[in-house]
C-alpha cells in the first residue's frame, strides 16, 4: 500500500536573488546618502550649495531609501525565499512576482526624482505625492495577492508563525498607507492632506510609528522566526511564546502612535493613550528577542564561528534594546528631555542600523551560498563586516546620546535671574557640532562593512552555479479531518482568511479609538476666533517651507514647558493649527523652533539670513539659499490651490480663487518695498517674498486678540 | 570644551535629583538641629539608641535562623536535597524550568510538526518575562485611571502653571539683590576695563549680526557716529537694548540679557563713538549733544552719509 503520492514542484530562487541585488544596490545608496546627510549637519559647504542636494531634501532621500528601498526588499527577498518553503508551494504568480519586483523598483526610482525636486507632501516617511502614493497600494496589494494565492495553493496544513507576521504586515502596512495617505489633489505633484493641523498630525505619527512596527518590525519577526532557526539548526523555544507575542503585539503596537506627540496640542486623553500602550509593548516585543535568543541555546558555540548568527545575535539585541527605550522615551518626563534632540535618532539608528541592518546582512550572507550553491566566499571578510558594523554601531549611537542630553539640558538651563542660560540657540547647536562629526565617523564605518559584503557576494556568487529553480515535492493538502482536542489556536492556524480577518480587527482597534473622535468630536481642537486662513502669498510661502524641507529641522510645536516659552513665545495651541495642510509641527529641532518666528525680525533680517546664515548668526550650521532671492515663483496655480483648499472646508470666500493673486501681488509688492527700505533689492514675484510672507505670519494669529484686549 | 564639560556635570546633577531642593533642604535640617535644646537633643539620642538595638536584635535573630535550619539539616539529611525557597522561586516566578538542550526532556517537547525542517518546542513562556507583562499592564491600567478617569494627575498646563509658580519665587528672591535693580533711570556709564570687556563680548555674541563688529550699522543702524534715533545718553540705549524698538527690527533682550549685562553692554556701546567703522551706514536720527562737558562732541565730526545701494554693495 503506497501512501501519498507526492507532488512535484520548484520554488523560483531568480526572483529571490533580483530582491536580493535590488537590496544591496539601494542599501549602499541609501547608506551614501546618509552619510552624506550626516556631513551637511556639521559641514554647512556639503549641501553643494543648489536646492536639490541640501539637508532639508536629503534626509527624506535617505528615510526613504534606507526604509522601503533598502529594508523593503529585503523584506521581499526574505518573504519571497521562505513563504513557499514553508507552505511548500511556488509563489502563486510569477508574473505577480515581476511586476511587485519592477513595480517597486520604479516606485523608488520615482522618489529618487521627485524628492530632491521638492515634491513632497511633508509627512515623515509617507513624503511621496500621491500619484506615487496610488502606485505603492497597488505594488502592496499584488504583493499581498502574491501571499494570498500561495496560502490558497499550499500543501502545508498550518501556517508558521513567520506566515502570520508576514500576513499581518501586508494587512496593517496597507490600512495605514491609505488612510494616511488621503489627501486632495492640485495638480500632478501637489496636494492638501485629507487632514488639518492637530489631527492630521495625529493620523501622521499612527501611521508613523507603525511604519516602523509593521514595517521595520513584524516582517523582520517573521524573517527571524524562518532564518534563525534554519541558521542554528536549532528547534524554535517556545510556541506558545510566539502566540501570546505575536497577538499583544499586534494589538498593542497601533495605539501607541501619540507618544511623538507628547506634550503638543494633541487631546490629552490621547497621550496618555500613546504612554500606556507604549509602556505594555515591552513584554510582546521582548517576546520576539527571547524567542530568538533561546531558540540559540546550544548553538552558542556556533556563533563564535558563523559570521550570520553572529549578525544575528546583535540583530535580535539591538532589537531587545531599542524596544526597552521605545517604551522608556514613552514616558512624559524622559520625552520631555529626549524629543526634538538626538536621542530619537539615535534611538531609530539603533533599531535601523542593528536589528533591520544586522539581520538583513545575516539573510543575505545565508542565502547566497543557498542559492548558489556553494559555501561562503570568504568568512574573515564578513567578520571584518560585523566588527566593523558593530563598531559603526557604537560611533553612531554613543555621540549621540552625549549630544542630545548636552543640548536638551542646555536648552532647560536657566541663570538665578531667571533667565535662559543659552538664549542663543545656536550656542547649543555649536556644543555638539563634535558629537556629529563622531556621528558621521560611525556611519561611514558601517558602510565600509556594506562594500565587504558587496565583494563576498559577487566573490560567493562567482564560485558557484546559480540555481533558479529548486526542486521539492509534498503532498497534496487532504481535506481537514476533525481531531479531538485540537488546540484552539492550532485550528486558528490551518484557516489563512479567518486568521487575517482576526489580525485586520485587532490593529484595527487601537487606530479607530484613537483617531476618529480626535476627527468627529469638536472639543478636542478648541477654536481660536482669531486665527484666519492663510493669504495666498503666505500659502505660497508655505508650500515653498514644505518643498525645501525645512520641518526637517525646525519645528513648529512650543510645548508648554518654561524654557520653550521663554525661548519660542507662548505655547502652541491645538486651535492654531486648524488651517494647517499637512501639519508641520516636526520631530527634530536641529535649528530653533519657528511657530512663534512672525514678527520677531525684520523682513531684510531674514533675507539676509536666508542668503547667507552665517552673516547673522555667526557659526550657524543651516545650508544657505541664496536661490530664493532671484528665483521667480510661479503663481499661476494658486487660483487652483485656493479652490481645492475650499473642498476640504478652508473658509476663503466665494469665488476668491479670482481675487487671490490680485492680494498676492498687493502683499508680495509690500513686502518689497518694505525691504527695499532696508537696503534690499528683490523681485516682489521672488521665491524669498513669499517665504518671508509665511514666516512673518507664523504664530501671529492669537497676538491678535491680545493686540485688541491688553 | 569648558560648557560640554559643564553640561556633562549638570547631567550628573539630574541623576542626583534636583540640586537646588537638595540644598534648601540640607540647610534647613541643619539649622533645625542647631536651634534644639538639650532636652530635645537627649531624647532624639535616647530613640537612636532604641533603633540601633532594635536592628542589632533583627541581625542577630537573622543568624541564629540560619544556624537553626543549619544544624536542622544536618539531622535531617532527606530535607537538605530538597530546594530552598529561593530555588523553587525561581523555578516558578523568573526562570521557569530549562530542559537540557538535546536532551529527553526537550526531544518530549517537541511539535509533531515541522515547517521545511523547522520544528518548535512547546516550552512555555518565560515567567519572569510573563510578569513584565502583568505589571506593565498593571501600570497601565493605573496609570489611565489616574490621568484619565479620576483626572487626579496633572495636566501639561497644570504642570506648566507649576513650574512658572516655582520660577517666579526664585526670580523674586534674585530681585532682591542689587545688581539686578539696575533699570533704566539707574543705569550709569561704567567705564571699567572690566565692565567694558564684558560690554564687548556681549556685543560680539549678540549684535554683530546688525551692528557690525565695529558699530558701522548694518540691517540696524550706525552706532559710531552723533546720529541716534532713539536718543544717545545711557539711559536711552539701555532702554533700547532692554525693550528694543520692534516696529524698527530692533529685539527686546530684557529676557535674554540680565540688567547687569545690558548696563555693560550699553556702556561698550558708548565708548564706540568717534571710532571710524570700515562701512559705515548713513547717519539717522538726531544729533545728540551729551550734558556734560566730558562728553564734547568735536564739531567736525558729523558723519557724513553714504548712499543706501553703497552700503548694499559694500555686503
Amino acid at each position: 500500500m503506497s501512501g501519498t503520492t507526492l507532488e512535484q514542484f520548484s520554488y523560483d530562487n531568480k526572483i529571490v536573488k533580483y530582491f536580493g541585488v535590488a537590496t544591496i544596490a539601494w542599501g549602499l545608496i541609501g547608506m551614501l546618502v546618509g552619510v552624506l546627510a550626516a556631513t551637511q549637519l556639521f559641514l554647512p559647504e556639503a549641501n553643494l550649495g543648489n536646492p536639490y542636494t541640501t539637508f532639508g531634501r536629503i534626509r527624506p532621500l535617505h528615510t526613504n531609501a534606507v526604509i522601503f528601498a533598502f529594508v523593503g526588499n529585503a523584506i521581499f527577498a526574505g518573504i519571497y525565499y521562505s513563504m513557499p518553503r514553508l507552505l511548500k508551494t511556488p509563489m502563486w504568480s510569477k508574473a505577480l512576482s515581476w511586476f511587485h519586483f519592477w513595480g517597486w523598483q520604479l516606485i523608488i526610482v520615482l522618489a529618487v526624482i521627485t524628492l530632491p525636486l521638492g515634491l513632497t507632501s511633508s509627512k515623515e516617511y509617507a513624503e511621496l505625492e500621491w500619484p506615487i502614493d496610488i502606485l505603492i497600494a497597488v505594488v502592496w496589494v499584488a504583493f499581498g495577492a502574491n501571499m494570498i494565492g500561495a496560502l490558497i495553493k499550499r500543501r502545508e496544513k498550518h501556517m508558521y508563525v513567520a506566515i502570520w507576521f508576514y500576513m499581518a504586515s501586508f494587512v496593517t502596512v496597507a490600512v495605514l498607507h491609505i488612510f494616511n495617505s488621503l489627501a486632495l489633489p492640485v495638480s500632478l505633484f501637489k496636494s492638501y492632506s485629507a487632514y488639518a493641523g492637530v489631527q492630521d498630525a495625529l493620523v501622521q505619527w499612527w501611521y508613523g510609528h507603525n511604519a516602523v512596527a509593521f514595517f521595520l518590525t513584524t516582517p523582520f519577526l517573521g524573517l527571524m522566526y524562518y532564518y534563525l532557526p534554519k541558521a542554528a539548526n536549532r528547534p524554535v523555544y517556545s510556541y506558545k511564546l510566539s502566540i501570546v507575542h505575536f497577538w499583544s503585539l499586534i494589538f498593542l503596537y497601533i495605539w501607541a502612535g501619540p507618544h511623538h506627540l507628547l506634550y503638543t496640542a494633541l487631546p490629552e486623553w490621547a497621550q496618555v493613550l500613546g504612554t500606556v500602550f507604549s509602556i505594555m509593548l515591552l513584554a510582546p516585543s521582548w517576546g520576539g528577542m527571547v524567542n530568538g535568543l533561546l531558540t540559540l541555546r546550544g548553538a552558542w558555540d556556533k556563533v563564535r564561528v558563523d559570521p550570520v548568527l553572529k549578525f544575528m545575535v546583535v540583530a535580535v539585541t539591538a532589537y531587545g534594546m531599542s524596544t526597552f527605550e521605545g517604551p522608556l522615551l514613552s514616558l512624559k518626563n524622559v520625552n520631555a528631555i529626549a524629543h526634538y534632540t538626538d536621542w530619537i535618532v539615535a534611538h531609530v539608528h539603533i533599531g535601523g542600523l542593528g536589528w533591520n541592518g544586522f539581520f538583513t546582512f545575516a539573510m543575505l550572507y545565508w542565502l547566497w551560498p543557498k542559492m548558489w550553491k556553494t559555501n561562503l566566499y570568504s568568512t574573515k571578510l564578513a567578520t571584518t563586516h560585523f566588527w566593523l558594523g558593530t563598531i559603526g554601531i557604537i560611533f553612531y549611537a554613543l555621540p549621540m546620546y552625549v549630544a542630545a542630553l548636552t543640548q536638551s539640558l542646555m536648552w532647560k538651563e536657566f541663570t538665578e535671574a531667571g533667565r535662559l542660560a543659552y538664549p542663543n540657540f545656536l550656542e547649543t547647536v555649536i556644543q555638539i557640532k563634535p558629537m556629529y562629526m563622531l556621528r558621521a565617523f560611525g556611519g561611514l564605518l558601517y558602510l565600509s562593512g556594506a562594500f565587504l559584503l558587496v565583494y563576498n557576494m559577487i566573490k560567493t556568487a562567482q564560485q558557484g552555479t546559480f540555481m533558479a529553480y529548486e526542486a521539492d515535492e509534498a503532498p497534496a493538502l487532504k481535506p481537514h479531518v476533525p481531531v479531538e482536542g485540537e488546540f484552539w489556536h492550532r485550528a486558528w492556524e490551518r484557516k489563512p482568511v479567518f486568521f487575517t480577518v482576526l489580525a485586520t480587527i485587532a490593529i484595527l482597534i487601537g487606530g479607530a479609538i484613537e483617531i476618529i473622535p480626535t476627527i468627529l468630536v469638536k472639543s478636542n481642537v478648541p477654536t481660536i476666533s482669531s486665527v484666519t486662513p492663510y493669504t495666498p502669498l503666505e500659502l505660497q510661502g508655505r508650500d515653498l517651507y514644505i518643498s525645501h524641507g525645512c520641518v526637517g529641522c525646525h519645528s513648529q510645536m512650543i510645548r508648554p514647558f518654561r524654557s520653550e516659552t521663554e525661548r519660542y513665545g507662548e505655547y502652541s495651541k491645538a486651535g492654531e493649527f486648524v488651517y494647517d495642510r499637512p501639519f508641520l509641527w516636526g520631530s527634530k529641532r536641529t535649528g530653533p523652533d519657528l511657530h512663534r518666528e512672525g514678527g520677531k525680525y525684520p523682513d531684510s533680517w531674514h533675507y539676509h539670513h536666508m542668503v547667507d546664515p552665517t552673516s547673522m548668526s555667526p557659526g550657524s550650521l543651516m545650508p544657505p539659499y541664496p536661490w530664493l532671492a532671484t528665483n521667480i515663483m510661479d503663481h499661476a496655480d494658486v487660483p487652483a490651490k485656493i479652490r481645492t483648499l475650499q473642498k476640504l472646508g478652508v473658509p476663503y470666500s466665494e469665488g476668491y480663487d479670482q481675487q487671490a493673486n490680485a492680494d498676492l501681488t498687493l502683499q508680495a509688492n509690500k513686502i518689497a518695498a518694505n525691504l527695499k527700505t532696508a537696503g534690499v533689492e528683490v523681485m516682489p514675484e521672488s521665491e524669498m517674498v513669499a517665504l518671508i510672507a509665511y514666516l512673518q505670519r507664523l504664530g501671529t494669529d492669537i497676538k491678535k486678540t491680545t493686540a485688541s484686549n491688553p | 570644551m569648558k560648557k560640554f564639560k559643564s553640561s556633562l556635570l549638570l547631567l550628573l546633577g539630574m541623576f542626583s535629583a534636583l540640586p537646588t531642593f537638595a540644598q534648601a533642604s540640607e540647610s534647613s535640617w541643619f539649622a533645625n538641629l542647631q536651634s534644639m535644646d538639650s532636652t530635645q537633643l537627649t531624647l532624639l539620642v535616647i530613640l537612636g539608641i532604641v533603633l540601633s538595638v532594635i536592628v542589632l536584635l533583627l541581625v542577630l535573630l537573622i543568624y541564629l535562623m540560619t544556624f537553626m535550619s543549619a544544624v536542622f539539616r544536618k539531622e535531617n539529611p532527606e530535607i537538605a536535597s530538597q530546594p530552598s525557597w529561593w530555588d523553587e522561586f525561581k523555578l516558578k516566578y523568573i526562570t521557569g524550568k530549562m530542559r537540557p538542550v538535546g536532551g529527553k526532556e526537550e526531544k518530549a517537547l517537541m511539535m509533531d510538526h515541522s515547517y521545511d525542517g523547522i520544528v518548535e518546542l512547546d516550552n512555555k513562556m518565560p515567567p519572569w518575562l510573563a510578569n513584565v507583562f502583568f505589571l506593565t499592564i498593571g501600570f497601565a491600567v493605573i496609570y489611565f485611571t489616574y490621568y484619565t478617569v479620576l483626572g487626579l494627575g496633572q495636566t501639561q498646563l497644570e504642570e506648566y502653571a507649576e513650574e512658572h509658580r516655582i520660577a517666579a519665587i526664585q526670580i523674586e528672591q534674585y530681585k532682591a539683590l542689587a545688581v539686578s535693580s539696575i533699570d533704566e533711570t539707574s543705569v550709569v556709564f561704567d567705564e571699567s576695563p572690566v565692565a567694558i570687556a564684558a560690554g564687548q563680548s556681549i556685543y560680539s555674541a549678540n549684535c554683530v549680526a546688525c551692528h557690525a563688529q565695529d558699530g558701522g550699522g548694518g540691517v540696524g543702524s550706525n552706532l559710531t557716529d552723533e546720529y541716534w534715533k532713539h536718543g544717545g545718553s545711557i539711559n536711552d540705549i539701555f532702554k533700547v537694548i532692554k525693550y528694543g524698538v520692534p516696529e524698527k527690527g530692533m529685539i527686546p533682550w530684557q529676557d535674554q540679557l540680565s540688567p547687569e549685562q545690558m548696563q555693560q553692554v550699553s556702556s561698550f556701546v558708548k565708548t564706540l563713538q568717534g571710532t571710524t567703522p570700515a562701512n559705515p551706514k548713513e547717519a539717522e536720527g538726531d544729533r545728540y549733544v551729551p550734558a556734560g562737558p566730558a562728553e564734547t562732541a568735536k564739531p567736525d565730526s558729523v558723519a557724513v552719509p553714504v548712499k543706501v545701494e553703497a552700503v548694499a554693495e559694500a555686503k
